[in-house]
């Protein structure tokens, strides 16, 4: 930020009320991630004239950069966002070396705030999203979810808060290589011996969240010992059920 | 009197019921709540309790209740929750347990439960609103569920062996040590012959608890203790003792002895154990005596935990350790009746010294008490180490909420215990042993 010469106010995480006192005199605001910021975000720019910059998470190389030139594209300084942006591929395409997902099938499954971005940077680092598990879905990612339909049209996409007994099931079936979640039962999707990196306290955003998601999923893929001896422990689910399809319990209301 | 209570340690009812179920193998339980409950279950409790989360943690079975439900009653929503359950999740036994709002809207409950039943569904069922009291409470409606409902549903029962004791009281994850704590338990008891029910933790499962009426006694460790001591003694006139504090070091052997007694068995046979647990105990301690006097062990500590853990540590430390207790903390709230006699028993535990005794689950409360009393060691929960530092002096975390450190089999109890709280103890000293100068 320093170089687009502005002072970054970030709110409301550990704010205060003086931070708060001050956003609604921002030259503008952007989200560090979509959905619980909206709100905010809409309230400032209707009530007191704060824009409201709209542009996907800084996650990944590209998605970085995109995040960057759009708040310089705000303020004419293209050029200094295209300089920085030049600059940190390089030195990240560096740190990365020759690392690549190629021929890795990824199962991802996060919460909506989160799980596009990943996506997009699972296809960046040349893997293949095989399934998708997401929290919620509502109009907020419609524009997500168009983009997808066209890339990735037979990419399946279970909405489930918590519901470890579908994902498991579904997780039988495609056998992925590498599994990204920040949920809470981890560890049954780990027993099944898929390589499990949780995204749960990993900073991922900016290009040094690029180095840090990788560095994990290297270490993962690179032992595989815990999750054969947790796939001696009992699965808490029948068979049977797994026998059914995943769907079982999802009412079909509209057809 | 009232005031605000900041973070308390006790949570709610419903929370206890649902640790009781969940170390118990086979029982699944069954939450009939708005979904925020299983949630908290896990970020506020296991998660809490180092690393006891039951396997990977999945999450607990919920009908989730929404707002028509709290409009129209939820009786259907939790009569299609407890029917997939028991499709999808393997288990011996179904326990639905209930939430505050479930329980303001007026489900019911046991008709449900009965539903199940008459489908030849093992379930059973506890009302465990949180207004209706805290995790204690819940520990006590969970067991009462199981002692009064599993004789209906679980006809067919193994041979009882004899020598039979369950031993009650200590309540998973509110004392972190709780599997550990338990198998040393059942250790000590085999050592003199008898045979332990252990009722929680490893292997323990719906079969451990259709022994529960052929014991020959039950062994209360804790004052949580006292209320299926009767429960029981009303139903199979089994005979109890109690133990308020966990028999830490050489307080094992008085209880093992006190067994031997009420028990008549071999007292020759009691002694030999007991003469080998202390044998080794003591040459522990003299292999720490070097490090004991160089590095300052010995100091006046603070101490924050439930009753039996105050008791249980604070006299093995006083007793064995030459420790000072300055300051005793106990957060569980027992009765009236309970803490007057705690409060005797802990004020003069060691003669000539003044110990200061608090009752209290306020958080702010608690650390004004501690840090008044500056003493030169603080053990006890993870909230408890901010004024650790704040005092610059080592800290040692050992009672509810545990977010630092993984226990999974560690006890705390008995004789491996003691060495094991003797490590723990003197390696926390030993890391913040720079403070020497500044601590007593």
């Amino acid at each position: 930020m320093a170089l687009f010469g502005l002072e970054l106010n970030i709110v409301p995480d550990d704010s205060t009320i003086e931070l708060f006192r001050s956003a609604v005199a921002a030259k503008a605001s952007i989200p560090l991630c979509p959905d619980a910021p909206e709100y905010l975000g809409l309230i400032l720019q209707e009530k007191y004239g704060v824009p409201l910059i709209k542009v996907s998470r800084p996650v990944g190389i590209e998605g970085t950069g995109r995040w960057l030139k759009s708040i310089a594209a705000f303020l004419g300084k293209e050029s200094v966002a295209e300089e920085l942006h030049t600059r940190k591929a390089a030195e990240t395409a560096r740190k990365l070396g020759d690392f690549s997902l190629q021929g890795i099938k990824v199962y991802i499954s996060l919460s909506s705030s989160n799980a596009f971005s990943v996506l997009d940077l699972v296809e960046e680092l040349g893997g293949e999203v095989t399934g998708l598990t997401i929290t919620h879905l509502d109009r907020l990612h419609v524009r997500h979810l168009d983009e997808l339909t066209t890339r990735n049209p037979s990419l399946q996409i279970h909405v489930s808060d918590g519901q470890a007994f579908e994902e498991v099931s579904i997780l039988r079936k495609l056998s992925p290589d590498l599994y990204l979640g920040d949920s809470t039962h981890l560890g049954q999707v780990a027993r099944l011996g898929i390589p499990v990196v949780s995204l749960e306290s990993l900073a991922l955003v900016g290009y040094s969240g690029v180095v840090r998601l990788v560095r994990r999923i290297k270490t993962a893929l690179a032992n595989g010992s815990y999750e054969l001896a947790l796939a001696k422990a009992a699965s808490p689910y029948h068979e049977a059920w797994f026998r059914r399809s995943h769907n079982w319990h999802i009412k079909q209301e509209v057809k | 009197m009232s005031h605000h209570l900041e973070a308390s340690r006790n949570s709610c009812a419903l929370h206890g019921a649902l640790q009781l179920f969940e170390a118990i193998d086979g029982v699944v339980p069954v939450i009939h709540s708005t979904s925020g409950c299983g949630v908290q279950h896990y970020l506020g409790v296991t998660r809490l309790s180092g690393g006891n989360d039951t396997f990977g943690s999945p999450p607990v079975s919920s009908s989730n209740i929404t707002q028509k439900h709290v409009v129209f009653g939820g009786g259907s929503r939790l009569r299609e929750q407890l029917k997939n359950t028991v499709k999808v999740v393997q288990g011996e036994l179904y326990a639905i347990v209930t939430g505050c709002s479930t329980e303001m809207v007026g489900d019911d409950i046991p008709a449900m439960a009965r539903e199940g039943r008459d489908q030849e569904w093992p379930v059973i069922y506890t009302n465990t609103p949180g207004f209706g009291g805290d995790v204690h409470h819940g520990y006590h409606l969970a067991l009462k569920a199981l002692i009064e409902q599993l004789p209906d549903i679980v006809k067919s029962r193994e041979e009882i062996p004899s020598g039979l004791v369950n031993i009650w009281g200590i309540i998973p994850n509110q004392d972190p040590f709780w599997r550990g704590n338990l198998q040393e338990l059942g250790r000590l008891l085999e050592g003199i012959g008898l045979v332990p029910n252990l009722l929680l933790g490893n292997g323990q499962n719906v079969a451990s608890w259709q022994q529960v009426p052929g014991a020959l006694l039950n062994l209360f460790i804790s004052p949580w203790g006292e209320f299926p001591a009767r429960l029981l003694e009303e139903r199979y006139a089994t005979p109890s003792i109690i133990c308020e504090g966990v028999p830490v070091g050489n307080a094992a052997s008085i209880l093992l002895r006190r067994l031997t007694d009420r028990l008549e068995l071999d007292p020759i046979r009691t002694e030999e154990f007991i003469t080998r647990e202390e044998s080794r105990l003591n040459q522990q301690f003299a292999r720490l005596a070097d490090s004991y006097y160089r590095a300052g062990f010995q100091r006046e500590f603070a101490l924050v935990g439930e009753s039996a853990q105050v008791i249980g540590i604070g006299e093995f430390l006083v007793n064995s350790f030459g420790m000072l207790p300055r300051t005793l903390v106990i957060t569980d709230n027992p009765s009236e009746s309970i803490q007057e006699a705690l409060d005797s028993r802990l004020m003069a535990i060691l003669p000539g010294y003044c110990t200061d005794v608090l009752f209290s689950e306020d958080q702010s409360e608690i650390h004004d008490v501690v840090r008044a009393g500056q003493p030169g060691i603080i053990l006890g929960s993870s909230l408890e180490q901010e004024v650790a530092v704040e005092l610059g002096v080592p800290f040692l975390a050992l009672s509810f909420p545990l977010f630092d450190r993984i226990v999974l089999e560690r006890a705390y109890a008995g004789y491996l215990g003691a060495a094991a709280l003797l490590e723990d103890l003197g390696s926390a000293m030993l890391a913040g042993s720079k403070y020497i100068n500044e601590a007593s």
